[in-house]
C-alpha cells in the first residue's frame, strides 16, 4: 500500500516524488521507463568524428539522419543514443495532428533527457496568467539551483532571469560566444537602443563538481550522449529516489484511465510487453505523464471525446549569424552543444519579450547543414571546414497563450487530435536582431531567418490550466493543482500551466511539481 | 560487394528503374557519386552502408516513377557533372531525391570518420579559407550554369 501514485518520471514527476518522499509519504511511481542502455558514447565528439576513438554516430536504423527525409527536429532527438526518449512514442500515445508536430517520450526521465539545460525562473512577469504568486515557486527553485547544480552570473540579464542565489560560475565560452559577448560589450547602448539585452544562460551543467558530479568536460557531446555526468536530467533524481525507503518504481506500465472513490484513486494500468491489465490503489494520484499524456489519462477516465482542451507550445525561429574574424579558424574542440549566449528582446513600442538562445556549432555533423549552403557539394564542404566554426545559430522563442483555435481532444478511436493554428510570425524582432548584428560587424541576412514547424518547440503545455475560477475550462485545475472535477487526483507537469512565457519552462516544471508535491502531502494529512 | 557493372571508364550503363533498386546497384551508385561528387573513394563497408541507408530511409519513396534515379544513372553513365546538375536541382528544390541521396552519403562519408579532414578542419587556416571559400563562390555561379545546361540536355537527350 502506497500514499501517493506518482504517473511520469519527467520533470515534474521526479520532483513532485522527491518532495513527497521528503515527507515521508510512500510514493508508487508507475512509468514506462525506457532508458538509454549502460553503453556510453565514449571519447570527446573530435575524437570520434576523426575516428581516434569508436562510436556509431548514424545508429543501426540510420536515425542520425531522419531530417534527410522526414519533418525536421533537434538532431539531439536523432542521435542514436537518445532513440530511446522518443521510442515507441508513437504506438503508445498516438496524435493526429495535422502539420503541428509532436514529440512525446516514454523514457525514465521523459523528455527533459534531451533538453538543452536551460534553468530560468519564472519572474511576476512571466507569472502573470498564473493563479500563484512568484514567491509561491521561489523557495522551490532554490533548493532545485541547490540541488541540481545551476552554472550562470549576475548581468545584464539578472533582472530577467531573478535572484542569482546558489548559482556556480558560468561556463567557459568558447571563441564564438567571446566575440559576440565582446562585440556587445562594446556596443552595449546600440543593442539596448534596438531592445536587445545579452547575457550568460542559466544552465543545468555543473562547471563545479557537486555531490559526487563531475564538472563539465567541453567534449561537444551534448547532442550525443544522454547520461553525461555534468548535465543534469530528471533521471538522476528519479534514481536517486529508488534508494530511499517508501518509494517504489514500477516501469514498463502506461496509465490508461483513472477513477475515485470515497477512499482514494484506482488507476487501471496496462504492461507494455505483457500486455497485462493491473489496478493500482492508493490515496492520492498525481499525474505527470507530460501535457499531452496526462490530459489523455483524464479524458479517457471520463470516457469523454468531445471536450477540446487549450494546448501551447513555444515556437521557435532561427537566425544564422557568421562571426568573420571566426573563418578559417578551425575546430573548436572544447566547447559544448548548450546556449553560449542569452539575448531577451524587448520592443520599446510593446510589452512582453521574445528570448532568444545562441548555440556553436561544434556538436552537430557537418553533413546536417551541408546542403543548406548555396554551394556545390565541394564548395559547401570547404563552407563546412572554414565557416561552421564561425556560425552561430540564434534560436528565439515567442510566448504563448490560449487560443480559441489551438484544441486538442481525445479521438474515438483513442488518438489525441490536435488543432494549432497560430498566426506566422512577424519575423520584426528577428530582422531588427540581423540588422544590429550587421553593423556589429557580423555577417548575416533576413533570407536566412526560419520558422520551426508549430510544435518544434516541444514545450507542450496548458491542457489542464490552474485556474482561479471554476467555470472556465472543464478539466481545470486548482492554484494547488488539484484536478476540480477529481479532488483525489494533482496535476505536477506543464498541463497546468495557463500560458507559456517564452523562457524554457522545464525549471519551472520542477519547481511547480515541488510545490504540488507538498500540497498533496498536506491533502494527506488534512484527511487524517 | 558487386562492381561488375561498372566499366573501365566508371560509368555505370543505364538500367531499368526494377534494376535500381538492387543492393549491388546501390552499392555501385554510393562508389560514383563518392567519387564523382565528393572526389572520395568509398570503401566497401561505406559503400553498402550506402546501400542499407537508402533502403532504410526509403529515399525511392519521394520518387516512385523512378525519374529521378534514372536520370541520376544515366548522368552517371554518359559522364555529365553530377554535382551541378545537384546544385541545379537543389536550389530550386532542396528537398529533391537527388539532394537527398547526397546528403544521405555526405553523411556516410562523414559517420566513417576516416575522411573527417573533407568536412572538419582541425588547425585554423583563416588565408587558405577566405581564398577557398572566394574560388568556390565563383565555380558555384558556372556550376549552376552547367547544370541547368546539364538538366536541359539529359531531357532532351533521353526520356526523363
Amino acid at each position: 500500500m502506497c500514499d501517493v501514485i506518482v504517473v511520469g518520471s519527467g520533470a515534474g514527476g521526479a520532483w513532485a516524488a522527491h518532495q513527497l518522499v521528503a515527507a515521508g509519504r510512500r510514493v508508487l511511481m508507475l512509468d514506462v521507463g525506457f532508458t538509454p542502455g549502460p553503453r556510453d558514447i565514449g571519447g570527446a565528439f573530435l575524437d570520434i568524428r576523426t575516428g581516434r576513438s569508436q562510436a556509431d554516430l548514424l545508429g543501426e536504423r540510420f536515425e542520425t539522419l531522419n531530417n534527410v527525409v522526414g519533418p525536421y527536429q533537434s538532431p539531439k532527438l536523432n542521435a542514436p543514443r537518445f532513440r530511446f526518449v522518443t521510442d515507441e512514442s508513437e504506438r503508445l500515445a498516438p496524435v493526429r495532428s495535422g502539420p503541428f508536430t509532436t514529440t512525446q517520450s516514454f523514457a525514465r526521465g521523459g523528455l527533459a533527457n534531451a533538453w538543452g539545460a536551460g534553468a530560468y525562473r519564472f519572474t511576476a512577469e512571466d507569472l502573470k496568467a498564473f493563479p500563484i504568486p512568484v514567491g509561491a515557486l521561489e523557495r522551490y527553485y532554490d533548493i532545485l539551483t541547490e540541488q541540481i547544480g545551476i552554472s550562470g552570473q549576475l548581468d545584464d540579464l539578472s533582472d530577467h532571469f531573478g535572484s542569482g542565489a546558489g548559482l556556480q560560475r558560468p561556463l567557459k565560452l568558447d571563441a564564438l560566444g567571446t566575440r559576440v559577448l565582446r562585440a556587445y560589450e562594446q556596443r552595449r547602448a546600440s543593442f539596448h537602443s534596438a531592445g536587445f539585452t545579452i547575457g550568460r544562460p542559466r544552465l543545468a551543467v555543473l562547471s563545479d563538481a557537486l555531490r559526487g558530479r563531475a564538472a563539465c568536460t567541453y567534449d561537444n557531446l551534448t547532442f550525443w550522449e544522454p547520461t553525461l555526468d555534468y548535465l543534469y536530467t530528471p533521471g538522476r533524481t528519479v534514481d536517486a529516489l529508488m534508494g530511499k525507503p517508501g518509494f517504489a518504481y514500477e516501469s514498463g506500465w502506461q496509465v490508461q484511465r483513472f477513477s475515485q472513490d470515497d477512499t482514494g484513486v484506482v488507476v487501471e494500468a496496462r504492461h507494455i510487453e505483457s500486455h497485462e491489465h493491473r489496478s493500482f490503489r492508493a490515496p492520492r494520484l498525481v499525474l505527470a505523464a507530460g501535457a499531452l499524456n496526462s490530459a489523455r489519462i483524464v479524458l479517457q477516465s471520463f470516457d469523454d471525446t468531445t471536450t477540446e482542451l487549450p494546448i501551447l507550445d513555444n515556437l521557435p525561429s532561427m537566425v544564422p549569424v557568421v562571426v568573420p574574424g571566426l573563418i578559417g579558424a578551425g575546430y573548436d574542440r572544447t566547447s559544448h552543444g548548450l546556449g553560449q549566449l542569452n539575448i531577451v528582446f524587448r520592443p520599446a513600442e510593446g510589452t512582453g519579450y521574445l528570448q532568444a538562445t545562441l548555440y556553436s556549432y561544434t556538436s552537430l555533423l557537418a553533413s546536417e547543414v551541408l546542403l543548406d549552403f548555396p554551394l556545390p557539394v565541394r564548395g559547401a564542404l570547404a563552407a563546412a571546414r572554414h565557416l561552421l566554426p564561425a556560425l552561430a545559430v540564434v534560436t528565439f522563442f515567442y510566448p504563448d497563450s490560449p487560443r480559441a483555435e489551438n484544441r486538442v481532444r481525445l479521438a474515438v478511436d483513442g488518438a489525441m487530435e490536435i488543432s494549432y493554428d497560430a498566426p506566422p510570425p512577424t519575423g520584426d524582432a528577428e530582422r531588427r536582431f540581423m540588422r544590429t548584428m550587421l553593423r556589429s560587424g557580423f555577417l548575416t541576412h533576413p533570407a536566412l531567418w526560419r520558422v520551426s514547424p508549430r510544435g518544434a518547440g516541444i514545450h507542450y503545455a496548458g491542457t489542464l490550466p490552474m485556474t482561479e475560477r471554476a467555470d472556465t475550462v472543464r478539466y481545470s485545475t486548482l492554484p494547488s493543482g488539484q484536478l476540480r472535477v477529481a479532488p483525489r487526483v494533482f496535476i505536477a507537469d506543464a498541463a497546468v500551466f495557463p500560458a507559456l512565457p517564452a523562457k524554457n519552462h522545464t525549471f519551472t516544471i520542477m519547481a511547480n511539481a515541488m510545490r504540488v508535491g507538498d500540497a498533496v502531502s498536506a491533502s494527506l494529512s488534512e484527511a487524517l | 560487394m558487386s562492381s561488375s557493372s561498372v566499366d573501365a571508364s566508371g560509368a555505370l550503363p543505364p538500367r531499368l528503374p526494377s534494376d535500381l533498386v538492387s543492393t549491388d546497384s546501390l552499392i555501385d551508385e554510393g562508389r560514383l557519386l563518392a567519387r564523382r561528387v565528393f572526389g572520395a573513394e568509398l570503401d566497401d563497408r561505406e559503400a553498402s552502408r550506402y546501400a542499407r541507408a537508402v533502403g532504410a530511409l526509403h529515399l525511392d519513396r519521394d520518387d516512385p516513377s523512378g525519374r529521378h534515379r534514372i536520370m541520376l544513372h544515366r548522368a552517371l553513365a554518359g559522364h555529365y557533372d553530377v554535382e551541378s546538375i545537384e546544385f541545379a536541382l537543389r536550389l530550386t528544390n532542396r528537398k529533391n531525391p537527388v539532394s537527398r541521396r547526397i546528403q544521405t552519403l555526405s553523411f556516410i562519408i562523414e559517420g566513417g570518420a576516416r575522411q573527417s579532414h573533407r568536412f572538419l578542419a582541425e588547425k585554423p587556416s583563416p588565408l587558405s579559407a577566405v581564398l577557398a571559400l572566394s574560388v568556390h563562390g565563383f565555380r558555384a555561379a558556372a556550376l549552376y550554369a552547367r547544370g541547368r545546361y546539364a538538366l536541359w540536355a539529359l531531357r532532351e537527350r533521353t526520356d526523363v
